[in-house]
């Protein structure tokens, strides 16, 4: 069934999260219709995240315009009109970090040659002196000297990132988290510290795994593999699931999912707490969950799972409830 | 939580808006080099501008709004004509551009972003800055000073058209199939 001009407006809107819930029960009843109107509906939603990736897929140098930009600004000499409880503000929390991360490798470099910083948002990209490219994710830590030891690159890391290493055979990449010491031997993979265990996944390439303070206990770990570090046990498998990288990546995918399963990926990706109405969790294991989400906001992946599964969706005390209505 | 200084707030923006708002720049001038300087001369006005707008919570609807303004005047200097003035009249159904037509790309990306160009100048502006800047449909009919009912319509016609679009890609190759099973 071709939909008329006044269905894909609806479609637009409840696309960019404008519907009314008039206009959204509209398309519910349309979508209910027919299974061919689903098939229809996906089409535009594909088209729709199609054009999003088409219209921005062109990679341009922002580190290099940001240093065009930062030298206009400080010679146009605004930057020195800041307030004097700023720059103290500023001091502050740059000697605060370094309390809390610089410990391990400070002996080493000395002080003022450290680079601390904290990640603003997700996939804070960082390029460090040796070429290589460090994908971090929101309130990762990261300490790293300015220039590199010619024997070792040693640098810490409190949180999660994605790291492509520079091949330099001469001087190791090693990354000191607070349970574990992990060293590179060949190219890409994740770390993951949380507060008790360390998670390590291998993208290419070959990484050893050790124990921070017994360095003879460790495994190596190759492309495919994952392993987890929790206390004094390493516990390895294979990378089965796409989405725990969903944060660098930005993609969610869910293929025959349990609805408990998608919640629990969704309230991770968003910081939310999303939860099942006990009633629903009784019923859960026959709602399985098709869905591709790309780059999308909470709100709109929520209308999504909503639409596939005719639940409904309300806030209480910070909990977002899943529920049947 | 510690405030960011004006510095640090501003390095994020530009952190986040950077590329989107030069692949924004590039839909017009066709040029990565003047998308480039377009884009940074807006940064450059807004640090200018100060606290104001770095701290205001319209700011991407502001970069956007400049970045677009900036690129039709230089498409205005350079010559070229950029797109024409849209009025709320103009919402009168055009016939769709694509039925009929023999498409052979096969990638569905590449014929979809040929298709995105293809569409009729005002409505392509509309789609583009919606998909590009994320902006609410207000904010579009605002930047671009037309009527809200105006977005949602060639919000609406882009879509369809380029439904109508995907559908001819997939007959046609479902045709090369029928024809290499004939053969």
């Amino acid at each position: 069934m071709e939909p008329d001009i006044h269905i894909a407006n609806i479609i637009g809107k409840h696309l960019n999260h404008e519907a009314s819930a008039e206009e959204n029960a509209c398309l519910q009843e349309w979508l209910m219709a027919d299974p061919v109107n689903q098939e229809e509906y996906a089409a535009y939603q594909s088209i729709w995240q199609n054009s999003d990736m088409l219209l921005t897929n062109k990679m341009f140098d922002i580190q290099q315009a940001w240093t065009k930009i930062n030298t206009r600004i400080h010679t146009s000499g605004r930057i020195f009109n800041m307030h004097t409880w700023k720059k103290l503000g500023a001091a502050a929390a740059v000697i605060t970090i370094i309390a809390m991360v610089a410990w391990g490798f400070q002996r080493m470099y000395g002080p003022a040659a450290i680079q601390h910083l904290s990640a603003r948002y997700d996939n804070q990209q960082v390029v460090l002196p040796d070429g290589t490219l460090v994908h971090l994710r929101k309130g990762t830590m990261l300490s790293y000297p300015r220039s590199f030891d010619t024997k070792e690159r040693l640098i810490s890391l409190e949180g999660e990132g994605f790291f492509e290493v520079a091949a330099r055979a001469a001087a190791p990449f090693r990354i000191s988290t607070p349970l574990a010491m992990v060293e590179v031997l060949g190219t890409s993979f994740f770390v993951n510290t949380a507060a008790s265990t360390d998670k390590i996944t291998v993208s290419s390439g070959k990484v050893m795994f050790a124990e921070k303070n017994n360095r003879q206990h460790h495994i190596i770990l190759s492309a495919g593999q994952t392993a987890t570090l929790s206390g004094k046990q390493f516990t390895e498998g294979n990378v089965t699931d796409a989405n725990d990288q969903s944060w660098q990546t930005g993609i969610l995918e869910f293929r025959n999912t349990l609805l408990q399963e998608v919640v629990n990926k969704l309230s991770d990706y968003y910081h939310v707490n999303i939860v099942l109405s006990d009633e629903v969790k009784d019923v859960q294991s026959q709602l399985r969950i098709n869905v591709r989400f790309v780059h999308q906001p909470l709100e709109e992946a929520l209308e999504e799972i909503k639409l596939t599964t005719g639940l409904g969706i309300k806030k209480e005390h910070q909990r977002i409830i899943l529920y049947r209505p | 939580m510690r405030k960011n200084t004006l510095y640090e707030q501003f390095h994020i923006i530009f952190e986040q808006h950077y590329n989107p708002l030069c692949n924004y720049a590039l839909t017009f001038v066709k040029s990565e080099q003047a998308s480039e300087d377009i884009v940074q001369e807006v940064f450059m006005k807004i640090w200018e501008n100060g606290e104001n707008i770095i701290r205001a919570d319209g700011i991407r609807y502001y970069l956007f709004t400049a970045v677009r303004n900036n690129s039709l005047t230089y498409l205005r200097k350079a010559g070229k004509h950029p797109v024409v003035a849209l009025t709320d009249e103009d919402v009168v159904e055009e016939q769709l551009l694509f039925s009929g037509e023999v498409i052979k790309e096969v990638d569905y990306r590449a014929a979809l972003n040929n298709a995105i160009s293809t569409l009729p100048p005002k409505c392509r502006d509309v789609f583009i800055m919606s998909r590009v800047s994320k902006l609410s449909y207000q904010q579009i009919a605002t930047s671009q000073g037309i009527s809200i009912k105006t977005v949602e319509n060639q919000i609406g016609k882009a879509l369809k058209m380029l439904r109508a679009f995907a559908k001819s890609i997939h007959f046609w190759m479902l045709l090369e199939i029928f024809a290499l099973i004939n053969w």
